[in-house]
């Protein structure tokens, strides 16, 4: 049973990783006027619907200096050409690191924060994307902009056999 | 022709919107910018507070004089009496008498006692108008109405007539009666009689049995609060030893002598109407930072507190 759960995971996981892209990001909060880091991987790239694990993390230069390790659920509602929109729901676990500088009444280090947003993203291998986040606990919006890199990304064109011309 | 709606459109007008409204979502700052509990002003509350006016209505000649309820005796004659533009005043004419004789009463009517920045020892405060036919009158030149003050121990040549500069909702205190062009003819030193302080005024409006209290090295108190937002509280120090009352500006009380008791007193209202408030005592022998709290208060409990200062 062990074993058939052990092969069913990697068969499910090798499954997930072939259809996968990895990606960073800058982001911009405006309200805390932070700026910020990302990374993320998309899951069933080729799906309606997609998962995105994801991890932030905002520098110790700035009002607010914390990580956030959460997952992105994404709907893909519409594509055009190259361009392809999203709409996403993420839910993440937040570690504020400098809460004790805020006047904030219930600023904690341990948080768990909801954000929605929508995002677009361009191009067949490496493909830029922005993404307008808000997140609900704290009211704050933000803006995401990277590049997503699938594993065809530095592949070059198959040059075709002049034999077969 | 007909124009397809096409699904393209339809996404991006979905997009557009729901970009929009995330846009225009409510934003908050709270996490760099303070989570305080907001106040407003308390001049309503204390308008509810303060000292009626009271009005005379003097219909025909008397020996006088018109007695205030707390005690202060005017005498003055209508022949001193002028109208806007040196006009004859003719009976019935209105006496309007205004008596803050303690410093809740001068906290109520936000009255400091203060001549130029410099704190004033006070025996009570006045307001003395004159009415006619809505018309406010002037004395005459040169002419003066007699006051007394009560007071249980009047000291001689201890207080001086000070005349209110009126400007905005701020009085400022002066002995100087160049200020509107009057000529000094009367002694500026209050004499003690059977009520307490007496002198002639040549000039109606506010008026204050005062002294100086000190006129340089005064210092400051400066509010801060991690708890509260401080903009609209309103701040009154009371320093016993000399009966000055100091009002804050700019959340800010100045004009505090080296080494003086200072009994604060800090009002505000919130937006349910609640009333709140701060007090602490302090010896100031030097520029102070208070770290204010404010708490929920009843107006009977406010009002025995300023009784007690």
């Amino acid at each position: 049973m062990k074993i058939i759960a052990f092969l069913f995971s990697v068969f499910f996981v090798s499954n997930l990783l072939a259809q996968s892209e990895v990606g960073f990001s800058g982001i911009y909060n405006f309200q805390t006027e932070s700026i910020g880091i990302g990374g993320r991987a998309i899951f069933r790239e080729k799906k309606k619907i997609q998962i995105s694990p994801q991890i932030s993390y905002f520098l110790p230069v700035n009002k607010i200096h914390e990580f956030t390790l959460g997952a992105s659920a994404q709907y893909n509602f519409l594509k055009r050409k190259k361009i392809q929109s999203y709409t996403l729901v993420h839910l993440g676990y937040n570690r504020w690191m400098n809460y004790e500088s805020s006047d904030m009444k219930d600023a904690s280090l341990n948080n768990w924060n909801a954000e929605v947003g929508v995002g677009v993203v361009f191009g067949k291998k490496i493909k830029p994307f922005v993404e307008w986040r808000y997140n609900t606990r704290h009211q704050e919006g933000m803006l995401h902009v990277g590049l997503m890199l699938n594993k065809n990304s530095f592949k070059g064109k198959k040059e075709k056999c002049a034999a077969y011309d | 022709m007909t124009k397809r709606i096409t699904p393209f459109f339809v996404g991006a007008s979905t997009m557009l919107i729901l970009a929009t409204t995330l846009m225009f979502s409510s934003c908050s700052r709270d996490r760099i910018e303070r989570d305080l509990n907001t106040y407003e002003s308390p001049n309503a509350y204390l308008d509810s507070k303060k000292q009626d006016e009271q009005v005379f209505v003097i219909d025909t000649a008397g020996e006088g004089p018109i007695i205030g309820n707390q005690g202060t005796a005017i005498w003055g004659s209508i022949d001193c009496l002028q109208l806007p533009g040196g006009g004859e005043v003719t009976y019935p004419f209105l006496v309007k008498l205004v008596e803050l004789y303690t410093p809740k009463d001068m906290i109520y009517y936000r009255m400091p006692t203060v001549s130029a920045g410099m704190p004033l020892e006070t025996a009570g405060e006045i307001r003395l108008r004159a009415e006619k036919d809505g018309q406010e009158l002037s004395l005459s030149q040169p002419c003066a109405f007699k006051v007394s003050m009560p007071n249980a121990s009047p000291q001689l040549n201890y207080m001086n007539v000070y005349y209110g500069i009126e400007n905005g909702d701020a009085v400022d205190w002066t002995m100087d009666l160049g200020v509107w062009g009057i000529t000094q003819t009367q002694n500026p030193v209050f004499d003690a009689d059977t009520i307490g302080y007496t002198a002639f005024i040549e000039k109606l409006g506010w008026i204050n049995a005062d002294r100086t209290v000190a006129n340089s090295g005064t210092f400051s108190i400066t509010f801060d609060s991690d708890e509260d937002d401080l903009s609209n509280v309103m701040f009154f120090a009371y320093l016993p030893d000399s009966k000055t009352v100091l009002q804050s500006a700019d959340g800010v009380i100045s004009g505090i002598p080296a080494g003086a008791l200072a009994k604060v007193v800090a009002i505000a209202v919130n937006a349910n109407g609640s009333l709140f408030h701060f007090n602490q005592e302090l010896t100031v022998n030097g520029n102070s930072t208070v770290m204010v709290i404010m708490t929920e208060i009843s107006d009977p409990d406010l009002t025995n507190l300023l009784d007690s200062l």
